[in-house]
Parts: structure tokens; C-alpha cells; sequence
């Protein structure tokens, strides 16, 4: 073999640690997916964050700093007269990207990363990974949120009001779906008070954490 | 705040102080769950593979190498799809400090070494399509480690995910059976060849793979993610 030999045997062995893995966060079920086209609710001009999910509140804050690779979406599928509704109010194209959080004092969160928007009409049905190109950085408690500019059918309706998320909308118009406030462009900060129970968001990130040098 | 807080097509309906516009119209049967997409991992090996030192130490030296077979697997380091490369990994082995200063005195210092993506041509050329910044990997001796790309690869179905070590790597797994083999890019009559460089960096992107080294296994792999399917012609 064309390989460097060195002679020297030593007889310690090697300890076998591994460092940095790939862990999804918010990991959804394989059978989850957005109440459309039975319950069919979807997202609309916000950026959100699953804030619970039962007990678990860290389950979209990023374990240790790393960088998301890909992102997935389960989307409900709706039907040919809930698309042209939903069209109509807010755009024809549904659309979503994954962003990176970063947690301020009472509930303001900025956006330090983000994805590029992602077309889904034609995923509809579907539980969608999205590699991407330039990966984010994320640091330990960072949030991963999904910002909405249109439309998306990724919402799972009817659960335990211990599973909730939050929403960039105004504090006093939680339910107005009419303006625009997922965080786009230069607006990159909100505060996130409004919180929506028995509801999640069917979004997951793949993460990977960055590798842990050897103690010196 | 109870409910979605999402929005429906269909009328609205006050709820526990929500408004939730659901759809009336309920679909006759459930949407089919298919997944799209998926992660997998290249040239997986298990969590106790790691390179030989510093028992037998060997190190992959000066040269870009691809991982031919696996027992019976030809195809284990080809991407199966279309898609990207997001991270990669390499078992370690950890060489004592005389071992150290051997390979580093006589293979251009601190071990190093980056993942490329390999298009192959005709009768073993391959070319590189893709590379991941160089890494330095002394700090993670002794460890499996791995590296998330800030700018993640494009790989197409076939192509080979390959190694490219600058320097030296100890990342070589010894002692195995004849049907697991690697390629290296070192000229045709130099295989034994450890000192000339024949990495594929810069602009030297093309070598042909004639070099093939039986019993051993490079210990690296990649993460792949395919791409999404492309969105039918409407």
C-alpha cells in the first residue's frame, strides 16, 4: 500500500470519542402533517416559533452552537378552493424560510440568520426537507422560527393546550391576519407576546453541532 | 390565547376567544403522507472505526483517495441522488507525539485534510467539482469528528465523494479483508509514492485513480441531503 508506515507501536489505545452530531430540532413525526385539507388553517405574514410542545420549551433552541443545514415542512394539502382563498388574501405563491432567532429581554427576538424563501405550492402533501446552500450559523439558545410572507399550510391544529407557539404579531392584534409582520428585509425584530395554544408548527431544522477540540 | 391563530378559507368562527377561520369543506379522504427528500449519511462507518494510531500507525499522505469498495459495496461513497453535501466527518486515530513529529517533519506539518466531490470521466479520471475548505485536524486526534459546511456542496447522482489530505491524515483503517480497497490520485508508477504532492488542490483538479490499495479503509464520510423534487410542469 502506498501509505506512510511508522514503526512505532505503542500499546495505549485510542479513546473513542466522537464530537458533533446531527440532531434534528423540533423533529416531527413521520404521520404529522398540517390539518389541510379536513381543519384547514394555514400561516399567514408572520414569522412563528414553536414555543412548547408538551413539556418541552427548548425543543427549537439550538443545544450548542452549530450551524442549520436543512430545514423541513410538513404541509397539509388544501384543496382546490381553499388554495384560491387563501391565494387571494395573501398572494398566489405560498412561501416559507427558516431563520435564526436570537433571544433578547421579554420575548424580543431578532433575526441573525436566515434562510432563502422556498416556493411550496408544488410540495403540497408533502413533508419537504430543504438543504441549503449557505448553511446558518446558530448559537446554544438561539431560536429556529419559520418566517411567512404569504401563506403555508403547516400548522397541526387540535392538541393539548400545553402545546403552543408564538407569533411576531403586534400584541394587540394576534388574530389580524391582514398585515404583513413576519420578519422580512430590513425589519428583523419583534417582540413575540402573542401565543397561540394547542397548535404546532410542522417545521423541524437540521442541525449539527460544531466538532469540540481535545482538552490540551 | 386559545387556537391557531393560523387562518382558514371558510367562515369564521369564534372560539375560546379565538378567531379561527377554519375551511368547511373536509376532504374525503386524508392527504398521503410521502416524505420528500431525506438525509443519509455516504461512507457511514461505525463508531468504533477509527484511524490506525497509534497501534500500527499509518496516515494518508499527500494525496486526494476515494474509498472503491467495502466488502462487496462499490458504490458506498457515490452520492445516490442529486442533492448536497452539508457536513463530513473523519475517524481520527491518534498518534503519539514521536508519531507526530515523524509525519509532520516529513509531510509539510500539521495534519490536514478537506472533502471534494469527484465527477468520474473515462477509465478512472475524475475530476473535482466541489471542495470544502481544508481542515485542520490535530486538535481532534483520537476523535470522531465532524465538520458542518459553512457552504454546503453540490453533488450529482454518481459522482464520488472523495479526500483530499494535503499534508498527511491519520485516517486509515488497516488489516482488512482484499475486497475493501481505496484509490488515491498519485501518479500510475508512483503508488508507493508518499512525498511528491499529488492532492488535487488549486487548480489541479483532474487526476486519473489507477493507484488502488487493497485492505484498508479511509475513515471519512459525508452527510447528504437530496434535493427536493423538481416542482411538476404546470
Amino acid at each position: 500500500m502506498g501509505l506512510a508506515a511508522l514503526t512505532l507501536v505503542l500499546c495505549v489505545a485510542t479513546a473513542a470519542t466522537a464530537t458533533a452530531k446531527v440532531t434534528e430540532m423540533g423533529e416531527i413525526a413521520a404521520d404529522v402533517r398540517a390539518g389541510c385539507p379536513d381543519q384547514c388553517q394555514a400561516l399567514a405574514r408572520l414569522t412563528g416559533y414553536q414555543a412548547k410542545v408538551g413539556p418541552d420549551r427548548a425543543l427549537y433552541q439550538a443545544p450548542a452552537d452549530g450551524r442549520i443545514v436543512a430545514w423541513t415542512i410538513a404541509l397539509g394539502e388544501p384543496n382546490t378552493r381553499d388554495t384560491a382563498l387563501f391565494q387571494k388574501r395573501f398572494g398566489k405563491v405560498s412561501q416559507a424560510a427558516i431563520v435564526v432567532l436570537d433571544a433578547g429581554r421579554k420575548l424580543s427576538r431578532t433575526v441573525v440568520a436566515k434562510a432563502p424563501l422556498q416556493a411550496l405550492n408544488d410540495y403540497f402533501g408533502q413533508t419537504i426537507q430543504f438543504p441549503i446552500v449557505d448553511s446558518l450559523p446558530i448559537r446554544k439558545g438561539q431560536y429556529v422560527a419559520l418566517t411567512v410572507p404569504t401563506w403555508a399550510p403547516s400548522l397541526q391544529v387540535g392538541l393539548g393546550p400545553e402545546t403552543s407557539w408564538r407569533s411576531s404579531r403586534d400584541a394587540k392584534g394576534c388574530l389580524d391576519t391582514a398585515p404583513q409582520f413576519a420578519l422580512l428585509g430590513k425589519r428583523t425584530n419583534a417582540l413575540f407576546r402573542c401565543l397561540y395554544k394547542g397548535v404546532r408548527l410542522t417545521y423541524s431544522a437540521t442541525f449539527i453541532s460544531n466538532p469540540t477540540p481535545n482538552a490540551r | 390565547m386559545s387556537g391557531a391563530a393560523g387562518v382558514g378559507s371558510g367562515a369564521p368562527i369564534r372560539r375560546a376567544g379565538a378567531i379561527l377561520l377554519t375551511a368547511t369543506l373536509a376532504a374525503a379522504c386524508a392527504s398521503p403522507g410521502v416524505a420528500s427528500a431525506k438525509r443519509s449519511e455516504i461512507g457511514a462507518f461505525a463508531g468504533d472505526v477509527r484511524g490506525s494510531c497509534p497501534v500500527s500507525c499509518q496516515a494518508v499522505t499527500r494525496s486526494t483517495g476515494y474509498q472503491a469498495k467495502v466488502g462487496p459495496d462499490r458504490d458506498l461513497y457515490r452520492a445516490p441522488a442529486d442533492g448536497r453535501i452539508v457536513a463530513w466527518s473523519i475517524g481520527l486515530g491518534k498518534p503519539g507525539p514521536k508519531q507526530t513529529a515523524f509525519f509532520e517533519e516529513r509531510y509539510g506539518g500539521a495534519a490536514q485534510a478537506s472533502l471534494v466531490v469527484l465527477d468520474p470521466g473515462e477509465k478512472l479520471a475524475r475530476t473535482v467539482v466541489a471542495k470544502a475548505p481544508v481542515q485542520r485536524l490535530t486538535e481532534y486526534f483520537g476523535q470522531t469528528v465532524q465538520f458542518p459546511l459553512a457552504r454546503t456542496l453540490r453533488v450529482r447522482k454518481g459522482q464520488y465523494i472523495g479526500l483530499t489530505v494535503p499534508t498527511w491524515a491519520p485516517a486509515l483503517q488497516i488489516g482488512l479483508p482484499s475486497d475493501t480497497s481505496w484509490r488515491s490520485s498519485r501518479a500510475k508508477t508512483g503508488c508507493l509514492d508518499t512525498t511528491t504532492q499529488f492532492a488535487l488542490l488549486g487548480e489541479r483538479t483532474l487526476a486519473t485513480f489507477h493507484c488502488l490499495y487493497k485492505t484498508a479503509r479511509l475513515t471519512y464520510s459525508a452527510t447528504f441531503i437530496s434535493s427536493p423534487p423538481k416542482p411538476k410542469a404546470t
